[in-house]
């Protein structure tokens, strides 16, 4: 379901304490330790791929990407950039758990209250 | 948190001064979902603060079909006068050359015209036995239910906005 939204494009400039901090999001490298060393690089890919969503508590997160199945998307499509600072660029995500949201998928394991746990896989 | 300026393209820039001078790894619109503002944040946007090879997303395109959206239309399948007026056209040879039928609403029609831009080696070119005179500025466009892909080149080309109109 798609709802009206405001003209506004929104970044996190003073987010609160359980939101994403600033606009850099950095992923954690322990995803790699999921992976076999034995697997060829496409294989490893592929298994960040189809992992990317299980860490995440989805109930924590208030956005449409989630119930639109956007975030089943998103997932294997950035999995090749969850090993990189990047800096993203929201408009329109005025919905505080957007931003958290995506996040997630780069930090694996986003509390919303604390912020990022590490990963104990 | 930026909120409503009046000059949009100024509020992004900002933002952009402010937050990533070197360009955004990732940019999402999903704001309004009105093509005509979804296309000048697009072009501002992909042009100046978005990284060659980045990754712009376009959300909620689906819009463009429904008829209670603020530009957005139900979709026929073959408009009645249309069909008949291009059956007569080939009926007395008058014309060879009958565009196909789309669909071009709201955001259904911003993102049809992508495509453009992704032909931007044959549109400059005009003739089979022209010469590009350049190519897109998109790496790729990939189009799935709502959203679309669109990744930036590596080495964008200059000359874009006075060879090619995309809105």
């Amino acid at each position: 379901m798609i709802k009206v939204r405001r003209e506004d494009a929104i970044m996190s400039e003073d987010p609160p304490t359980d939101a994403l901090e600033g606009v850099e999001v950095r992923k954690r490298i322990y995803t790699e330790q999921i992976v076999s060393e034995d697997r060829t690089p496409h294989d490893k890919e592929r298994a960040l791929s189809n992992d990317y969503l299980a860490p995440l508590d989805l109930n924590n997160y208030h956005t449409d990407k989630i119930t639109n199945g956007y975030m089943n998307v998103y997932g294997p499509i950035l999995a090749p950039l969850r090993s990189k600072p990047i800096k993203l660029l929201e408009l329109g995500g005025s919905w505080w758990g957007v931003p958290p949201a995506l996040a997630g998928l780069f930090l694996e394991r986003y509390d919303r209250r604390s912020g990022p746990k590490a990963c104990n896989h | 948190m930026y909120t409503k300026e009046h000059n949009r393209t100024r509020l992004f820039s900002r933002i952009a001064q402010e937050r990533a001078s070197d360009g955004f790894d990732i940019i999402i619109d999903d704001a309004s979902h009105i093509a005509d503002l979804t296309r000048i944040s697009f072009w501002h946007l992909f042009d100046n603060h978005l990284k060659p090879g980045g990754l712009y997303v376009v959300e909620d395109w689906g819009t463009g079909y429904w008829s209670d959206w603020p530009d957005g239309m139900t979709y026929r399948q073959h408009p009645f006068f249309r069909e008949r007026i291009l059956s007569l056209l080939k009926f007395i040879r008058a014309s060879r050359r009958i565009p196909s039928y789309s669909h071009s609403f709201g955001m259904v029609g911003f993102i049809k015209e992508l495509v453009d831009e992704m032909g931007a080696h044959d549109l400059t070119r005009g003739l089979l036995t022209g010469k590009p005179k350049r190519q897109s500025k998109f790496r790729q466009v990939l189009v799935v239910p709502s959203m679309v892909f669109i990744t930036k080149s590596d080495s964008p080309q200059s000359g874009f906005r006075d060879s090619v109109a995309c809105g």
